[in-house]
C-alpha cells in the first residue's frame, strides 16, 4: 500500500518541508531536502502528500473567507482563476437575460426619472436587447423630466439610464441584486448583470446567483463575489467603494505618487480582492486612499425608512486611527441608532451583538445608541490610536471582552456600568457555532460596558488592548446624546450580567473562590503529579456515597449515552479512569450545563477535590464551579445568580477552568488549601459550566481529613 | 462586450470541470515544485493553457489526467524558464516528482474530504492559528510579532497542528476504505 505510516516518516524530512512551507527554510535545508528526495521514492511520496494536504488546507481556509477561487489576499494581484471564471459568468448573463427578462425593478422612488437612449443601432446589434431586460415596481411621484417619468410596474431595459435628482430608490435587478440608488444619482444599465454609476451614490445587495455583477464607475469596475458593498461618485468623479459584507473585485487605474497624472489613466487589467470591512477610494487622478470610516446614512441599504430610526440626530462625525492607506484598507462604519439584538459587531466579522438574556434585552443605556463597528482583527494590534468625533455632548461607551486585561487609557478615563452585554458568534469563530436571532440566544461571549461622559463636542482618543490573547475580541464604541444618557432609569445591574452556569461566567461576577485550583494536562493518567485518582476517598462508592443529578424543573439532563442508575452517576467515584480518549461506559458529559452533587451526610473538613477528564479534543476540558454547604437539608442548586446562592448558604470553593491549557488529552485539576482545610461540607454541587462539547468527566474524588 | 456571442454546450461543462478542480491543480503542481508561490504562477499559466485547449476537452472524458497532462507541460517550463535560481526542487526532481504527483493525485480523492472533516475537529485556537496563517497569508514572523509567541513557539505550534491534521485524515482514509 503507498499510504506512508506515520511512524516511518523521518523526522528531518518532516521538518524541511515544514520549513519550505513557512518560508524559513535555508539554502542548506532546500539542498538538503532535494538530495532526501532524489534518493528515496518513499520520501517523495510523502512529500507530495503533505504538500498536497498542505494546498488543500490553504485553501480550505481560504474558502472559509468565503472565496474559493481565489488564492491571494488584497493586497496582490488576481491569480487566473479569476479569468477562467469570466466565461462562465458571462453564460449565466445570458441564460439569466433569456430566461429572465426583466432586470430591474423599482420598489420606491421619490423624483426618480428615466429617459430612453435606445437606438435602432443598439436594438441591431445585440440579441438580447429587444426583451424588456427592466421593470419598475413602485414609487409614487416619479418626476418627469426628457424622455419618459417612471411607473410602478414600469420596466426598464438596457440602455436606459436612471435619473434620480434627489431622496432614495430602490432597484430590483432580476437576476438578483437589490440595489439602493441615493440621488444625486445617475446610474445607466448596462446589461442584466452590469450597470454603470456616473455620479452618487448605491448600496448593492446581491444574491449567489447574480455574482459576478459588476458596476463601473468613470475611473474603476467593481465586481461583486458576493454579497453586498457601496459604490459612490462625487462630482470631480472620484470612487469610493465600500465592502459591507462579502469580497468584491476593483479594477482602478494605478498611478504611482511619482507619476505625472494623465487626464484619464488607464485601468489596471487585474482587480484587486477586497474583504468585508475594506473600502477604497480612487481620485479622479487615480490616485489611492484609505476611506477612513463611512455613515449609514453615507450608504442607504433601503429607501423603506426603519421605524424606530431617529432617536435623536447622529452623534458621532467621525472615527479616525493612525494608520494609512497601504498600510491598511479597513473602514470604520458608524451606524445611527443602530446599535439593537442581532446589530452587526464588527466590520470584518458577521458576529452580532445581543443581550445576555431575553428577560431584559439590551441594557437601556445602549438600546438605540450610535456605534462604531471597529475591526475584530485590531485586537492584536499593539499601536492602535482611535480617535471618535463627537458633535455634542455625550455619554460615550467602550463595550471590552471580558477575556481581556482592562488597558490603562480604559480605567483611567472610564467607569464601569455594572452591564455586560454579549456577542454572538458564527462558524468564523468555531465550527459548531452559528447565529442567532435575539436576546440570549446563542450568545458566546461576554463584554462589559464602560462608559465616560463627554461634555463638550470633541475627540476622545482611546487605545489599544494590552496583553491580548489571539481569540480575543475588539472593543467596541457607542455613544448616546448625554442628557438622554442622564435621564435613563437605572436598571439592576444582575439584569445584566452573566448567569451561573450559562457558560460565559466571568469571575468578577463571582466572590472571590477560596482556593485557586491547580491543574495539569498530560498524555497518561501515570504522568499526573498534581493528584492521582483513588477508588478510596470519602466520596468513593466503597464509602456508600452517590454523586447525584441536579435538574432545573426537569433540564439539565446529561448526553443520552451517559449511564444514569437512579439519579445516579455510578462512574465518577468507581476509582476507575477511562482507558482511551473517547470512553463513554466509564464518562459522564453533557451537551451545555450540567449540574450534580454529593452528600456526605455530615459535615466533613476536605482536604481536595480532584477532577479527571480525558477526551482527544475539547471535551477534556474543565469549566465549572464547585460549592458547598454545611445545611443539614440540601439547599436548593437551581440558582444562577450568586446573591441566590449565597442566600441559599451556598459558598464557593472554586472555579476550575483548564481551557487554556489545549484541547485533547487528560486533564486534571485539583481543589485544595494549602495549609488549612475546607469547610466544612456535607453537600457539594459541581455546576459545569454551559460547553456546546461539555467534560468527558471520568473520576471525581474529595479527600477529607480523617475521622 | 456583446452578450450574445459564442454558446457552446460543451463549454459550460469544460467551465464546470476547470473551475471546479481548481484545488486539485493547484496541489499537484504544488506537489511537484514545492513552492506556494511558483505554484500560483504556474496554475495561472495552466489555465490559461486548458482555457485554448478547450475545443479539445470532450464532454464525458475524464478531465483531470488530461489536465495534468497540460499542467505538466506549464511546470517543465516554467522550470527551464527559471532554470535553477529560486526553484525549492531542482529540475531532475521536479520531473521525479511529476509522476508521484499524478500517482497521488488520482489514488486518493477521499483526501481532500477527510480534511475537510478534520478542519471541523480542530478547537478554536488551531482554526484561528490556520485562518491567520492561511487566509490572511501571514508569515509566521508576523504571527509571532502578533501573539507574542516566539518564532519557535510558532513553529512548532504549527507542525503540532499539522500532524493532528495528517493523522486524523490518515485515519479518515483507512477508515473509509476499510
Amino acid at each position: 500500500m503507498l499510504e506512508p505510516q506515520d511512524n516511518t516518516v523521518s523526522p528531518e524530512l518532516v521538518a524541511l518541508l515544514e520549513a519550505v512551507v513557512l518560508q524559513c527554510a535555508s539554502d542548506a535545508d532546500v539542498a538538503r531536502l532535494n538530495e532526501l528526495l532524489l534518493t528515496s521514492a518513499e520520501m517523495r511520496q510523502y512529500a507530495a502528500q503533505f504538500l498536497q494536504d498542505e494546498t488543500r488546507l490553504r485553501s480550505a481556509f481560504e474558502m472559509l473567507e468565503r472565496v474559493g477561487s481565489f488564492h491571494r489576499p488584497a493586497s496582490i494581484e488576481l491569480p487566473a482563476a479569476t479569468k477562467i471564471l469570466k466565461p462562465r459568468s458571462h453564460l449565466r448573463r445570458m441564460t439569466l437575460a433569456w430566461t429572465l427578462a426583466a432586470a430591474v425593478s423599482i420598489v420606491t422612488s421619490s423624483l426618480l426619472v428615466w429617459r430612453m437612449v435606445r437606438s435602432e443601432n443598439d436594438v441591431a446589434q445585440g440579441g438580447i436587447l429587444p426583451q424588456a431586460v427592466a421593470s419598475f415596481g413602485g414609487g409614487s411621484e416619479a418626476g418627469l423630466k426628457g424622455d419618459a417619468a417612471l411607473e410602478p410596474g414600469n420596466t426598464l431595459r438596457i440602455g436606459d439610464i436612471v435619473d434620480l435628482r434627489s431622496g432614495l430608490a430602490n432597484l430590483r435587478f432580476f437576476c438578483g441584486v437589490d440595489v439602493c440608488l441615493k440621488g444625486p444619482a445617475t446610474l445607466k444599465i448596462l446589461s442584466p448583470m452590469r450597470a454603470a454609476l456616473e455620479r452618487g451614490t448605491l448600496t448593492a445587495r446581491v444574491e449567489e446567483s447574480a455574482h459576478g455583477f459588476r458596476i463601473d464607475t468613470p475611473n474603476s469596475k467593481v465586481v461583486d463575489l458576493g454579497t453586498e458593498f457601496g459604490v459612490a461618485v462625487d462630482e470631480h468623479g472620484s470612487t469610493d467603494m465600500v465592502v459591507f459584507s462579502g469580497k468584491v473585485t476593483m479594477e482602478y487605474s494605478d498611478l504611482r505618487p511619482d507619476e505625472e497624472a494623465p487626464s484619464r489613466p488607464p485601468l489596471l487589467d487585474k482587480g484587486r480582492l477586497f474583504s468585508e470591512g475594506e473600502a477604497m477610494r480612487v481620485t479622479s487622478v487615480g490616485a489611492l486612499e484609505r476611506v477612513m470610516a463611512v455613515r449609514d446614512s453615507d450608504y442607504p441599504r433601503s429607501a423603506v425608512e426603519r421605524p424606530d430610526a431617529d432617536q435623536w440626530p447622529a452623534i458621532i462625525d467621525a472615527v479616525s486611527d493612525n494608520f494609512r492607506a497601504g498600510d491598511t484598507n479597513m473602514c470604520y462604519q458608524i451606524a445611527h441608532n443602530g446599535f439593537r439584538e442581532d446589530a452587526r459587531a464588527y466590520v470584518d466579522r458577521p458576529y452580532q451583538w445581543n443581550g445576555l438574556n431575553a428577560e431584559h434585552g439590551l441594557p437601556l443605556c445602549l438600546r438605540r445608541a450610535d456605534y462604531v463597528m471597529t475591526f475584530c482583527d485590531d485586537k492584536l494590534n499593539s499601536r492602535l490610536e482611535m480617535h471618535v468625533t463627537l458633535n455634542r455632548a455625550a455619554r460615550l461607551y467602550v463595550l471590552i471582552d471580558n477575556r481581556v486585561d482592562l488597558p490603562k487609557w480604559l480605567t483611567d478615563k472610564f467607569h464601569d456600568t455594572g452591564y455586560d452585554v454579549g456577542v454572538d458568534e458564527n462558524a468564523l469563530a468555531a465550527s459548531w457555532q452559528s447565529l442567532g436571532a435575539g436576546s440570549g440566544v446563542s450568545v458566546d461571549k461576554t463584554f462589559s460596558v464602560w462608559y465616560m461622559d463627554v461634555r463638550k463636542p470633541g475627540s476622545v482618543a482611546l487605545g489599544a488592548l494590552r496583553t491580548p490573547i489571539i481569540q480575543s475580541m475588539m472593543y467596541c464604541v457607542a455613544a448616546m446624546p448625554l442628557d438622554m444618557a442622564l435621564a435613563l432609569e437605572g436598571e439592576p445591574v444582575r439584569n445584566h450580567q452573566p448567569r451561573i452556569g450559562r457558560g460565559f461566567t466571568n469571575r468578577e461576577l463571582l466572590p472571590k473562590p477560596l482556593v485557586e485550583p491547580k491543574s495539569q494536562r498530560v498524555e497518561n493518567f501515570a504522568d499526573l503529579t498534581i493528584a492521582k485518582p483513588s477508588d478510596s476517598d470519602a466520596a468513593s462508592a466503597t464509602h456508600g456515597v452517590k454523586f447525584r443529578l441536579e435538574t432545573m424543573d426537569g433540564k439539565l439532563l446529561p448526553h443520552p449515552d451517559v449511564i444514569v442508575d437512579d439519579g445516579v452517576f455510578a462512574t465518577l467515584n468507581d476509582g476507575r479512569v477511562s482507558q482511551n480518549a473517547d470512553d463513554r461506559p466509564r464518562s459522564v458529559w453533557y451537551d451545555g450545563q450540567g449540574r450534580f452533587s454529593v452528600d456526605f451526610l455530615r459535615p466533613r473538613r476536605i482536604e481536595a477535590i480532584n477532577t479527571f477528564s480525558w477526551h482527544r479534543f475539547e471535551r477534556a476540558s474543565q469549566f465549572f464551579t464547585v460549592w458547598g454547604s454545611a445545611a443539614d437539608v440540601k439547599p436548593p442548586t437551581d440558582f444562577e445568580d450568586v446573591d441566590q446562592a449565597i442566600a441559599d448558604g451556598w459558598q464557593l470553593i472554586a472555579q476550575v477552568n483548564t481551557r487554556a491549557l489545549g484541547d485533547g488529552a487528560v486533564h486534571a485539576s485539583s481543589i485544595s488549601a494549602l495549609k488549612e482545610t475546607l469547610g466544612p461540607y456535607r453537600h457539594l454541587l459541581w455546576i459545569a459550566e454551559h460547553q456546546v462539547r461539555g467534560t468527558f468527566f471520568t473520576e471525581i474524588d474529595v479527600h477529607t481529613t480523617p475521622e | 462586450m456583446s452578450d450574445g456571442d459564442k454558446q457552446d454546450p460543451h463549454l459550460e461543462e469544460f467551465v464546470r470541470m476547470l473551475t471546479g478542480h481548481q484545488v486539485d491543480l493547484q496541489a499537484f503542481i504544488m506537489s511537484s515544485l514545492g513552492n506556494y508561490s511558483d505554484a500560483a504562477d504556474v496554475l495561472q499559466a495552466a489555465n490559461v493553457a486548458l482555457w485554448k485547449k478547450a475545443a479539445q476537452f470532450r464532454p464525458g472524458a475524464a478531465f483531470l489526467p488530461w489536465a495534468f497532462q497540460v499542467a505538466k507541460f506549464e511546470i517543465l517550463a516554467f522550470v527551464r524558464s527559471r532554470r535553477r535560481e529560486r526553484l525549492v526542487f531542482s529540475p531532475e526532481l521536479v520531473e521525479m516528482m511529476i509522476p508521484v504527483a499524478v500517482e497521488r493525485s488520482s489514488g486518493f480523492p477521499s483526501r481532500g474530504d477527510a480534511l475537510r472533516e478534520c478542519i471541523k475537529r480542530l478547537s478554536e485556537r488551531n482554526r484561528e492559528f490556520l485562518r491567520i496563517r492561511y487566509a490572511q497569508e501571514q508569515s509566521i514572523q508576523q504571527i509571532s510579532e502578533k501573539t507574542g509567541r516566539s518564532l519557535e513557539a510558532v513553529k512548532s505550534l504549527y507542525h503540532r497542528i499539522r500532524k493532528s491534521i495528517e493523522r486524523c485524515i490518515d485515519r479518515k482514509v483507512a477508515s473509509d476504505t476499510l
